[in-house]
């Protein structure tokens, strides 16, 4: 056995002497605020021993007065309030918050996305997110230990700060990415249900979708999946019914939204689909020029999820579609419209109503366009419409 | 006579110097470092990571084996070795002190993973070890063992077998007492020979001890 031990320790210390995984640590410690000298236990009792006694003299309190104005709680109940109300006075961390630099655009349900170039996102914990252009995330839950961010599309870098009780997850489509501190890129496509996870530094775990069980990535290592039987659009495939599949076995819906022309072809949707990989991939399809199937996927969106931030956004983006690339104005006109009424105070509210008012003036509806002109400038006389909305006032009614 | 303008030298500042109370050119004393670091000097922090950094990582090695975990670890030891610098005393017992916060911080994660890890009789063949491919199947499949071992009898067990520690020094980087760090050792040790002894890749290491 000694010598077992012997060859154990004589590996390791040749492990040891690359010293990469201290200068990596060294890196993070440097990079982060030196920590502030904890507080001595004995003051943290005392705080501790004074929460308790005050807990003690609100549950005393209060069931003094319950028990002067209700029927008396059965003893056990009482024991559990008093615990729930210790636990609530034993203070949470505080839930972290995040900044987004003018190069995101923050849109309808909490999407961030970056156009051009690449757009920071920096969080309370020094912690930080780089989306790469035309990526597009979401910041789905914080709190005291971390974040949820949704991957939506593209390529999004993280920089996440580690601390004993870090808890981050990057939510790659049917992926779970889970750090505790570390570097790393993590790239989602939703049309190939692609995951490529690098990890520069630390170590992440990375399970869901097709992974069999949870699969460690270490520093310097990458990971690359998919799995093709939850792709959105296989490439290979020429059969376009096939282009949105179900997550499960329900039946194909059909039916066209709104005042949109049903497509016996092509119909692109099915019952349960992920309207946000669905809203992606529209997008994308918009991108590539695939100007039908990108309005035919926010249409099934819309049907999908009525009501949704998601079905806001669809119908922001026909408007934009019907605007900028088919330059149909009165269509274009309506989905503003549509976005404005289900979403009054939305992300996208000034833009819509900047659109809707150029929208209608292109159509040669003035009169309205001029009076949504003059409203604009009352709410948002700095907007980016304000120039056209001033044109559009000053000009002399036909 | 001619004047000879000569450039100005081209100076870069590449460090603060030494953390205060050094003298320039010798390296600061651990008393220095733990003053240091009660004034929140970032140097005197980086100074005593580069100084026990080597030994910290090694220990973390020892108890958990070789992983992607260790760097997270390694953090985790310094972060709270940062915070709590100013509870020591005793400057001259810095080392023993990074050396035991590096300890208990693997026995949290040999605990938190034992308690994850579903139970088995029977421990997974060998080839399925995949901690660290750099590592040799034998060195490997020892960590799958100690794996099967309750949390402090292997860091105990691991202490003296491994790192080759006295078991006063087992006792007080446990923080336990001496006699009970010898019930840990003698516990692992029967436990882990037991388990090797019936593996057959680590069989043939145990000749002397069957």
């Amino acid at each position: 056995m000694k010598e077992l031990f012997e060859e154990v320790r004589a590996e390791q210390d040749r492990q040891l002497s690359d010293d990469h995984v201290r200068r990596d640590v060294a890196s993070r410690l440097r990079d982060a605020p030196l920590p502030a000298p904890a507080r001595p236990a004995r003051a943290r009792w005392l705080e501790l021993a004074a929460a308790a006694a005050v807990a003690g003299l609100t549950v005393g309190a209060a069931a003094w007065w319950r028990a002067a104005s209700d029927p008396p709680a059965p003893p056990e109940h009482a024991a559990e309030r008093t615990v729930e109300r210790t636990v609530e006075r034993a203070a949470p961390e505080p839930a972290l918050t995040y900044t987004a630099a003018p190069e995101v655009q923050e849109a309808a349900g909490g999407f961030l996305a970056a156009a051009d170039a690449p757009g920071e996102v920096r969080f309370s914990d020094g912690s930080a997110l780089t989306l790469a252009p035309e990526a597009q995330a979401r910041v789905v839950s914080l709190d005291g230990a971390g974040a949820a961010v949704a991957i939506e599309r593209g390529r999004v870098h993280a920089d996440v700060r580690h601390r004993e009780d870090t808890r981050w997850r990057m939510l790659a489509g049917p992926f779970v990415v889970h750090v505790v501190g570390t570097r790393l890129a993590v790239a989602w496509s939703g049309v190939d249900a692609s995951l490529v996870v690098e990890v520069t530094e630390g170590a992440v775990r990375v399970d869901g979708g097709c992974l069999q069980a949870p699969h460690p990535v270490a520093a310097g290592d990458s990971l690359r999946v998919t799995c093709p039987e939850l792709a959105l659009a296989p490439a290979a495939s020429t059969e376009p019914r096939a282009a949105l599949r179900p997550r499960g076995e329900g039946a194909r819906v059909d039916t066209a939204p709104d005042d949109t022309a049903p497509d016996d072809t092509a119909p692109d949707h099915a019952a349960g689909v992920d309207t946000g990989s669905a809203l992606a991939e529209a997008r994308r399809s918009a991108a590539a020029g695939e100007l039908e199937r990108a309005a035919r996927l926010l249409a099934a969106v819309r049907s999908e999820a009525p009501g949704s931030d998601d079905a806001a956004l669809a119908a922001f983006l026909l408007g934009r579609l019907a605007f900028d690339e088919q330059d149909d104005h009165e269509a274009a006109a309506r989905w503003f419209r549509t976005y404005r009424r289900e979403r009054p105070g939305g992300a996208l509210a000034r833009e819509a109503h900047g659109r809707l008012m150029e929208a209608l003036q292109r159509a040669g509806h003035a009169d309205e366009a001029r009076a949504l002109a003059v409203d604009y400038l009352a709410r948002h006389p700095q907007g980016p419409h304000a120039s056209v909305a001033r044109r559009l006032t000053e000009a002399r009614a036909p | 006579m001619s004047a000879t303008r000569r450039a100005a030298p081209r100076l870069r500042l590449v460090s603060d110097g030494p953390p205060k109370g050094a003298e320039r050119g010798a390296a600061p004393s651990d008393a220095q470092l733990l003053a240091g670091l009660a004034r929140g000097d970032r140097a005197c922090a980086d100074a005593m990571y580069d100084r026990y950094a080597a030994d910290a990582e090694r220990m973390l090695v020892r108890l958990c084996g070789q992983g992607p975990e260790i760097a997270d670890l390694l953090h985790d030891v310094f972060l709270r070795a940062f915070e709590r610098a100013h509870t020591i005393r005793d400057p001259a017992a810095l080392r023993s002190w990074i050396v035991s916060v590096a300890v208990r911080r693997a026995r949290e994660h040999l605990r938190r993973v034992a308690r994850s890890r579903p139970r088995l009789d029977e421990v997974p063949p060998a080839q399925a070890a995949a901690r660290d491919p750099e590592a040799s199947l034998a060195v490997r499949r020892v960590y799958q063992l100690l794996d099967r071992l309750p949390p402090d009898d292997r860091i105990a067990f691991a202490l003296r077998q491994i790192e080759g520690m006295k078991l006063t020094e087992v006792a007080e980087v446990c923080g336990v007492s001496l006699a009970t760090a010898k019930r840990r050792i003698k516990r692992g040790s029967a436990r882990f020979r037991e388990m090797a002894q019936r593996d057959e890749l680590l069989a043939t290491w145990m000749g002397e001890d069957r």
